[in-house]
């Protein structure tokens, strides 16, 4: 059974007008169903699909209409499971008084960790998000992104096995995207699940295993990002050069006729300079899922 | 239960808050306002001076605890500071328990600082009084009127963190702290003067009794007469009462904060 | 800059116009008047600030009697509502904070000289000075009480009462306990002054006190004895002596006995009472004082 397990969730946010007259209702889960595992899962959709509504469900921050949620093979209201679990919700905020270690102290202080073992464990954080020299400085002074990957190191501080970020990259430069994807790579190979909501889809298509694409509050995809790959491949784009001839060929032709069209090039005095696949990128497929959905709404 | 986590993010946050040194500046600045006040009265100017300034101490507790509680715990919604907190192992009731006692803190060395200035202030006041009977300053009825002002701070701050939860709006939420507090005031001489007088129908008496017995009292910890009049005595049983009945109370709120908070949406 | 600079003649522009609504702007008449506050409404208006607001009451109080005191009003002064008005005033503020002493001191040492034609503002005075006096244990309260008795009531016994209470308490002045037996032989009360003096004279241990009290008792106890001899002398000619040396005469007394002060007792006629031309003070020194 997979870390994390979302089963068939459904809400509905209920908007009591003034006096309660009229009330108006919005469905924002219309049943969503996913399985994390050891993996880096990218959960992508346009703005207002539901994303970060699903996150606060799982972290029970909102109860859902129905549905079934187990983190570890334990329901999420059970509060020991959060021991295990790193979380940064969308745009975080912290008391701009406080430093960045008395921000960290407090962690410390929820798990339990030892004075002794602190100091070294934050400078390892801090490091791994290129912030070391800034814990003693009030977080008011930091810049948004410095906020940012400082909350984040803060929730790998009890090396949770499975950790759910809200739009961790959104807001951040690139370098700060980079240093957030290569931690995020690290703990997969760690074997830890990292379960992550965005709508950057370059990023997405780099770094997931798997993605689930969310529109309107129903899963459209959920595959792995090879499989839909493949799977959107149209054909493929090959660059030959004629024996002799200084000019290049760009030739297309469709996924069961490449082989053949090779062997035809090869024999026809043909040099092949390269061969790429002509896809879909994630985007284009987000764009069309959302379209359709348009479309049918 | 855990509450110690988040009671000391909390209180870290509050000492450095502008709030904190803007009050007891202020706290300060109405010493002088006492003084000046008490220099156009005939007679005994210190008791007048004693008066203001215990008011003002008193009042500013009350407002620093209200605006502490309820503008903190407001802002840990507002900002999605609770979804950092509640990410981690910690019980919602640790989170309102934690708010809660954070401010508790705060408003105790909000009450301890208060408490010297007040009292190098009257003591300044008196000690340069030109007056034919002295006004003796009893340095520990000042003390134990800051404890009362303290239990007072912390009974309030309970109000503050349920308000803070349980209205939509920070101002809503700080206007019905305030106007709470007052009303706890009033209630005492409301209740002397409706039953005592002879216009008030049994069934508005009745009413009256009822808010009495059900409704915080604050007036409770105004001793400030007993600070100010040293012909008052008070007994240990009523420190000892006034206790039990803030603590006893304050739990009920705290109780009712953290049903309501288990049952919100962030 | 510059901006400030106009934003300053701006203002320095203004100012004529200012002045000049300012003389056309309608007014109120400036006398202050006195009005009557109500307990019940100061209490609610200024929860947990019972104190603050007497001790606002009283310098409203004190700013309007001032202004009396000193004809600020040059055409007029309070009227008899308006002193009645701020005796109620005087009780609101006791009533706010029991304890507070200025006010009652106020009401006793100034305002009875301002009402004294009016008997019913002076009980109503009395009523609130001795009110006070249940919480505020200062001679000062049941001594202007009892003053007020004596001097504008013309009640000689309910003085003396009020004026013995004070004289016991704390911090009275010793010259209070002389003063009190001679209220009540002055009114006729000459067995009560004895007793009283008694009784000072048990209790006093300062010793100039103590002599005084003697010398006192001396005089009353010839008063009595006087007084007796008449009762006699009446009874047995069923009228007035005409003079001291009348029951000499008549064998009654063997002589006029001398009085400690140095004054001379005599007849009142009126009332058929002995008295003395000393009045109970020592005729040559003065030490003690009405
Ligand atoms: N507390 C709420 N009350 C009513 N509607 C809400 C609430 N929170 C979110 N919504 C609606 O639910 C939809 C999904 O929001 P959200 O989950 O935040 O989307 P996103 O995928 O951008 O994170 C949006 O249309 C939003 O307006
Ligand atoms: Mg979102």
């Amino acid at each position: 059974m997979g870390v994390l397990v979302v089963n068939n969730l459904r809400k509905t946010f209920k908007k009591n007008s003034l006096l309660g007259f009229k009330k108006e209702e919005k469905k924002v889960l219309k049943g969503i169903s996913f399985e994390v595992f050891e993996e880096i899962f990218g959960f992508i959709g346009p703005n207002g699909a539901g994303k970060t509504t699903t996150i606060k469900v799982i972290m029970d921050f909102v109860k859902p209409d129905s549905g079934e949620i187990l983190i570890f093979g334990k329901p999420n209201s059970d509060i020991s499971v959060k021991q295990n679990l790193g979380f940064l919700p969308e745009r975080p905020y912290i008391y701009g008084s406080i430093t960045g270690k008395e921000y960290l102290d407090f962690c410390a202080d929820v798990y339990g960790i030892p004075y002794y073992e602190r100091k070294r464990k934050f400078a390892e954080l801090l490091e791994l998000v290129n912030l070391t020299g800034v814990e003693e400085q009030p977080i008011s002074s930091y810049s948004k992104g410095m906020v940012q990957r400082l909350l984040f190191a803060s929730t790998l501080i009890n090396d949770p096995d499975l950790l759910i970020l809200d739009e961790p990259m959104s807001g951040l430069d690139p370098v700060g995207r980079n240093i957030i994807a290569s931690v995020m790579k690290m703990l997969k190979e760690k074997g830890k699940a990292v379960f992550y909501s965005s709508h950057i889809i370059q990023d997405v298509e780099r770094l997931s295993d798997r993605v689930a694409i969310i529109v309107d509050g129903k899963i459209k995809l959920l595959d792995s990002v090879a499989n839909i790959v493949q799977e959107f491949l149209r054909g493929y784009v090959i660059t030959v050069r004629k024996r002799g001839s200084s000019s290049l060929e760009v030739l297309k032709v469709g996924v069961d006729e490449l082989w053949q069209l090779l062997e035809r090039l090869k024999s026809e005095g043909y040099e092949i300079i390269s061969v790429e696949p002509d896809r879909l990128s994630l985007e284009e497929i987000l764009v069309s899922y959302i379209q359709e959905n348009r479309r049918a709404g | 239960m855990n509450p110690f986590p988040v009671a000391k993010i909390t209180f870290k946050e509050l000492l450095k808050e502008k709030s904190f040194i803007g009050l007891l500046t202020l706290e300060v600045f109405l010493l002088f306002v006492s003084k000046l006040i008490s220099n156009v009265v005939a007679g005994d100017t210190v008791k007048v001076a004693m008066d203001f300034a215990l008011s003002f101490f008193f009042f500013t507790v009350a407002l620093y605890s209200v605006f502490v509680s309820v503008g903190s715990t407001f802002r840990d919604v507002s900002d999605r500071v609770v979804y950092l907190i509640l990410s981690k192992p910690l019980k919602r009731s640790d989170y309102v328990l934690g708010k809660f006692l954070g401010c508790a803190v705060a408003v105790a060395i909000f009450v301890f600082f208060s408490f010297f200035i007040v009292t190098s202030g009257i003591l300044v006041i008196s000690g340069t009084a030109n007056l034919y009977v002295p006004h003796v300053v009893v340095v520990e009825r000042v003390f134990l009127l800051s404890l009362l002002v303290f239990l007072m701070g912390v009974f309030l701050s309970a109000f503050g963190v349920l308000f803070a939860i349980l209205f939509t709006s920070q101002v809503l939420a700080l206007i019905s702290a305030i106007f709470l507090f007052l009303a706890g005031l009033e209630l005492s001489p409301v209740k002397e003067l409706v039953v005592s007088s002879k216009y008030v129908s049994p069934v508005n008496k009745l009413i009256v009794q009822i808010a009495y017995y059900l409704f915080p009292n604050f007036s409770l910890f105004d001793v400030k007469d007993y600070v100010v009049h040293l012909a008052v005595k008070v007994s240990p049983l009523f420190f000892a009462s006034v206790f039990i009945y803030s603590l006893i109370y304050t739990s009920a709120v705290l109780l009712v904060a953290t049903y309501l908070f288990d049952r919100r949406e962030l | 800059m510059k901006r400030l600079l106009v934003a300053f003649l701006l203002v320095v522009v203004s100012i004529p116009f200012m002045l000049k609504a300012d003389k056309s702007k309608p007014r109120v008449n400036e006398v202050a008047p006195v009005l009557p506050y109500s307990y019940s409404q100061v209490l609610l208006s200024s929860p947990g600030l019972r104190s603050p607001a007497a001790d606002l009451l009283f310098m409203n109080l004190c700013y309007l009697t001032g202004n009396d005191v000193f004809n600020r009003w040059k055409e007029r002064k309070f009227t008899e509502e308006e002193w009645k008005r701020l005796i109620e005033n005087v009780e609101v503020i006791e009533k706010l904070d029991p304890y507070y002493f200025d006010p009652l001191y106020y009401l006793g040492s100034y305002v009875p000289w301002k009402v004294e034609k009016n008997r019913e503002l002076l009980l109503k005075i009395n009523s609130i000075l001795l009110h006070g006096n249940q919480m505020i244990k200062d001679w000062r309260l049941p001594f202007f009480v009892g003053f007020n008795y004596f001097y504008f009531l013309n009640d000689k016994v309910k003085g003396a009462k009020y004026l013995k209470i004070a004289s016991q308490m704390k911090g009275a002045p010793f010259y209070l306990k002389l003063l009190v037996p001679r209220l009540y032989a002055e009114s006729g009360k000459i067995d009560l002054a004895i007793a009283v003096t008694y009784e000072e004279l048990k209790r006093t241990e300062e010793g100039a006190v103590k002599k005084e009290l003697k010398r006192r008792l001396k005089a009353l106890l010839a008063i009595k004895e006087l007084d007796r001899a008449i009762r006699i002398y009446r009874n047995r000619f069923g009228k007035c002596p005409s003079s001291l040396q009348d029951l000499v005469k008549s064998g009654i007394i063997r002589a006029i006995p001398e009085d400690p002060y140095g004054g001379k007792f005599y007849i009142e006629k009126k009332n058929c009472t002995v008295w003395t031309t000393s009045n109970l003070r020592p005729v040559k020194k003065s030490t003690s004082s009405r």
